[in-house]
């Protein structure tokens, strides 16, 4: 249920960004998903792809450090206070919000989807099956069925 | 293990040695290299007027200038034929410093390095793997000669080649490791990434440390990373080589052979000799030499004396791990610094790695210290916050301990340069 996604840190310096993704370009490693945080000299990489634990794998014989860590993907309603009910319910729950983005899979309908770094993964899936959100399956979203479709 | 009696004498009868050796070495000094007839004429000094111990703040202090300018045979008192060895440092500017040994002297070399290596730990039981440079440079040889005498297997693997490095320790069955700190930290991460845990798969329990100053914070990281008793051993090609002194199974300072060096700590700018337990620059009169009797050489390294017995049963003296060097004391905008203040300061720091570099520029008519360092931690990089924390911790602490505040620089593992001898720590660009 849960997705890989793989942190990389990254020194705020031109060309870092290249180099990290062209490891990925030379293996055929396809990214679903990119996101970096920015601190003042520092920055985390977040990167969803189609194989988590071999792209972690060829980064870390590249020197770098990477964490994968799980984060849960979820597609809310697109429709006014959806998200605000989301976050209402999980903070009744007492589960914290780590960090959020969202991501675009062009091809699954109109609907964005949500991903979510909570304190609490597995309670937080609970919570979204209870106000009716559905949670989108590892599998889903490293692989894009569509893309193949479109070849 | 006591190697020697000789490390047990009651002070008394060390200082009587010392004296006997110290005329001896000032004759043959006077005698045989003008330089010091020159220089102890100039002072109106005989060998004559040595008849104490404390004496030998009358004699003229010998640089390492000294021996460049008089490359690469001047200070020699001994003729080319009763020479059996040669080596020299790593002159990076200028002339190498080149130093010679009798016969003579290379019977108490390997005195003095079975003396260190048994204080460690070593018998003739164990394996000893030698990862210094077989060269010029002395670390190799002397420890190999040492080792031989005290009939440890020796594994003259020589740097470099790190992976085969493992390979051979591990198939060896190597139980001893010498070599730099920092190269042994570097064979550590190497086993790591061959997948094996330096600890548990290699058979390594005492090594032999030395080539290069070491913190104490360093020698916890080598004894856990590997599983070992660490040891820190101190000498320079100028005095011997390796085989000065050493520390023995109770840490609590590096033992002096000082049947055949005979030490002070003088103020280095004054020159005037401190009280033991002050910290000063350390300064050596090997009293035992023939192919090159210096007197008074001035190590330019950071140090104390102790001369209270030791707990495993040496009366020797003890030198305080070197805090500096005289030389690489960074000044930054009127405070010194020391590079070895700042790898304090690191290594007590979890998700730090081991290399580090420190920059210094000048912006305007300002001093700029910055320092690099690794992170190596998975678990706190997909937290900015953790990171900020781990940056400000590390800036906190430098401020602490040095009084001013370095810029600090979080940076990918790896990406700083390894050292296979002596590691470049200070890029000074002022």
């Amino acid at each position: 249920m849960l997705i890989k996604q793989l942190s990389v840190f990254i020194q705020n310096q031109r060309g870092h960004l290249a180099d990290v993704t062209e490891v990925l370009a030379r293996n055929g490693i396809n990214i679903r998903s990119i996101t970096v945080t920015e601190g003042h000299e520092f920055g985390i990489l977040r990167i969803i792809t189609d194989d988590p634990y071999r792209a972690a794998h060829l980064l870390e014989e590249e020197g770098y450090l990477v964490k994968i860590s799980n984060v849960l993907a979820i597609e809310p309603a697109d429709k006014p206070g959806t998200m605000a009910g989301i976050f209402r319910a999980l903070s009744e729950a007492g589960i914290d919000v780590r960090y959020i983005y969202s991501i675009i899979r062009p091809t699954h309908g109109k609907v964005p989807t949500i991903i979510l770094k909570t304190s609490d993964h597995e309670k937080a899936a609970q919570v979204m099956k209870e106000i009716g959100v559905p949670v989108v399956e590892e599998e889903e979203i490293y692989t894009c069925e569509n893309d193949q479709e479109d070849r | 293990m006591i190697w020697s009696l000789t490390e047990t004498l009651p002070r008394e009868e060390i200082e009587r040695i010392q004296l006997k050796n110290l005329k001896k070495t000032v004759k043959r000094a006077y005698k045989n290299v003008p330089h010091y007839r020159q220089k102890m004429k100039q002072m109106g000094l005989k060998p004559e007027d040595i008849n104490e111990l404390s004496d030998v703040r009358l004699l003229p202090f010998t640089t390492k200038d000294d021996l460049r300018s008089n490359y690469p045979f001047g200070m020699f008192a001994v003729p080319p034929e009763k020479i059996v060895r040669y080596h020299a440092s790593s002159g990076t500017t200028g002339n190498p410093t080149v130093v010679g040994y009798t016969k003579k002297d290379m019977e108490n070399w390997k005195e003095c390095i079975a003396r260190l290596v048994t204080m460690a730990g070593v018998t003739k039981r164990d394996t000893a793997h030698i990862s210094f440079g077989y060269g010029l440079f002395t670390g190799a040889f002397g420890l190999h000669q040492g080792l031989e005498r005290v009939g440890a297997g020796v594994v003259p693997m020589s740097s470099g080649n790190t992976r085969k490095q493992i390979k051979i320790m591990k198939d060896f069955g190597a139980t001893v490791l010498i070599g730099t700190p920092s190269y042994a930290l570097h064979l550590a991460e190497t086993a790591e990434e061959m997948g094996l845990d330096p600890a548990v798969d290699l058979k390594l329990r005492v090594g032999c440390f030395g080539g290069e100053g070491s913190t104490e914070a360093m020698r916890e990281k080598l004894a856990e990373t590997f599983g070992i008793f660490a040891s820190e051993n101190y000498g320079m090609s100028e005095l011997m080589g390796p085989g000065v002194a050493g520390e023995c199974t109770q840490l609590s300072g590096m033992h002096i052979s000082e049947d055949h060096f005979l030490a002070e700590i003088i103020d280095p700018v004054t020159g005037e000799v401190l009280p033991a337990g002050e910290t000063g620059e350390l300064v050596i009169t090997p009293i035992t030499k023939h192919a090159l009797p210096l007197l008074r050489y001035r190590t330019k390294d950071i140090t104390s004396l102790h001369y209270e017995p030791c707990a495993c049963g040496r009366t020797t003296a003890r030198m305080a791990k070197i805090g500096g060097r005289t030389d690489d004391m960074l000044i930054i905008s009127g405070v010194n610094v020391f590079p070895s203040q700042i790898e304090e300061v690191l290594y007590g720091i979890e998700g730090i790695g081991s290399n580090y570099q420190i920059t210094v520029t000048k912006q305007g008519f300002l001093d700029k210290i910055s320092i690099d360092a690794e992170v190596v931690d998975h678990e706190i990089i997909d937290s900015l916050s953790a990171l900020e924390d781990l940056h400000r911790q590390i800036g906190e602490s430098m401020h602490t301990v040095l009084g001013i505040h370095p810029k600090i620089n979080l940076v990918e593992a790896k990406t700083l340069k390894r050292s296979e001898g002596k590691a470049q720590r200070v890029i000074d660009l002022r």
